[in-house]
């Protein structure tokens, strides 16, 4: 036992002795990591298999004092965002495999900060965010799905100061983190795409926007995310057909078959 | 002949001196010079929201550089002034009405603080596509017009903010969006 912790201290000093003697070769390897790092992501996603699922997190948003939008005739945001994510819920409980974890089930607040813990805690493998949209005039209609690029998970939040060396672990585990981040925003990418995908075939007459967009809880949660606005409150279109329960459960379905498409499920939910 | 060369000296002493004074007090009495305009560009939404488009505008920028900053805003609070385009809308403005901004702090590290009233929070119609072009219609406005400026932290009645209006992350300062912004559909006012 004891040899076997010396050999590995000894294999710990011949890794990091170089380190030591030069903190500029420290710094060096952690530039070269931070470099690669988004090739790694891609060079695995071509052979990479389906993430495993677990668990699955529908945040409906908003809720209580907070409103989120509000139609001229009074609909609003937070009630049609649950109204999807109640239906969602349903769909993935009768035909597939996964706990889901919900950051809210009725029409109270919750706080951004905690709706990260729910998810975080909960453990879960995907993370949907569930909104209605909005617009500055009342003209636009269509359905929007964010996702965070390398340009909203850096926003000088992820950089790493190589400089500011005190403890080469310390970095490491930044290093790794960093990386963890990457892998969750190409797979919310993949995400998003398979959303588009699904919405077009569901709801082919209604337009679909795809963008990248630092949104707040998306970088803060530890696992691939998504935010979709299932249309604008703004336009009466959008709201005709938001009031209608049969374009709610369409949502719900596109949503339910981009989950199955991400994981690799049969037609029957069952996952691989 | 000494007596005339002297006259003619004491001449050109008087007429020379009378020059001299007469232009100087003109000099210090005359209206201040104007100012030359300063081309300033501003970012407004497209019509049909789905990105900014650059306008450009002549005003007079003078004094330190965060009340040229201020002055700046204001322009950008007062929307597009630009004529119908061809399919017959403008450009619009994406800072709700009734916003002021309160004022600008620039750090020296390139960062600055802009201050803006509530309304900018508490009217604005939500959606994140909408904050989006709210949030990059001031800070890239900023960046492009002040290039020391790196980065632009949004701050709402002095307070910092998590969100505009619960999608779009301004806990930190942003930098410039280009991706946003299309630049063939500038406009000149």
């Amino acid at each position: 036992m004891e040899k076997g912790k010396k050999k590995k201290n000894l294999l710990k000093v011949v890794f990091f002795l170089p380190f030591l003697v030069s903190p500029f070769l420290l710094n060096l390897f952690i530039l070269f990591l931070i470099f690669l790092q988004p090739f790694l992501s891609y060079a695995s996603e071509s052979n990479s298999t389906p993430r495993d699922l677990k668990t699955i997190v529908i945040d409906p948003g908003h809720g209580g004092s907070d409103k989120g939008g509000e139609g001229r005739d009074g609909i609003l945001e937070k009630d049609i965002a649950l109204q999807i994510s109640m239906s969602l819920k349903k769909k993935i409980a009768d035909k597939m495999k996964l706990n889901v974890v919900v950051t809210r089930d009725k029409d109270y607040d919750v706080p951004l900060e905690k709706r990260v813990t729910i998810a975080n805690a909960g453990n879960g493998d995907l993370f949907i965010s569930i909104h209605t949209g909005s617009a500055h005039s009342d003209e636009l209609s269509g359905i929007g799905i964010y996702y965070l690029d390398y340009e909203g998970v850096g926003n000088e939040s992820g950089e790493i100061n190589a400089g500011d060396i005190e403890d080469e672990k310390k970095d490491v585990e930044v290093i790794l983190k960093d990386m963890a981040r990457s892998d969750y925003v190409n797979e919310g990418a993949r995400l998003s795409e398979l959303l588009q995908k699904n919405l077009t075939d569901i709801i082919p007459d209604q337009k679909i926007i795809l963008k990248p967009a630092p949104i707040s809880i998306l970088k803060d949660v530890n696992m691939p995310s998504v935010l979709i606005e299932a249309g604008n409150i703004t336009n009466n279109e959008d709201v005709k057909r938001l009031k209608d329960r049969e374009y709610i459960n369409k949502i719900a379905d596109a949503i339910l078959n981009s989950i199955k498409d991400y994981s690799g499920a049969d037609e029957k939910g069952n996952l691989k | 002949m000494k007596r005339y060369i002297f006259i003619l000296i004491v001449l050109m002493v008087g007429i020379g001196g009378y020059f001299y004074f007469t232009v100087r007090h003109a000099e210090k009495s005359a209206p201040e010079q104007i100012l030359s305009k300063d081309s300033i560009i501003l970012y407004f939404s497209s019509n049909n929201e789905e990105y900014l488009v650059p306008e450009v505008r002549q005003i007079i920028l003078r004094g330190h550089i965060e009340g040229q900053i201020l002055e700046v805003i204001k322009e950008l609070i007062k929307g597009s002034t630009v004529q119908q385009t061809n399919n017959g809308k403008g450009l619009i403005n994406v800072i709700p009405d009734g916003v002021r901004v309160n004022g600008a702090r620039l750090e020296e590290d390139g960062t600055l603080f802009v201050d803006f009233s509530k309304e900018l929070k508490e009217r604005h119609p939500g959606g994140s596509w909408a904050e989006m072009l709210t949030i990059y219609s001031i800070v890239d406005t900023i960046i492009k017009n002040f290039p020391d400026i790196k980065r632009v932290k949004i701050l709402i009645e002095d307070e910092e903010i998590e969100t505009l209006a619960g999608h779009i992350d301004t806990r930190l300062p942003l930098t410039e969006n280009k991706d946003i912004v299309r630049i063939d559909d500038e406009r000149k006012g």
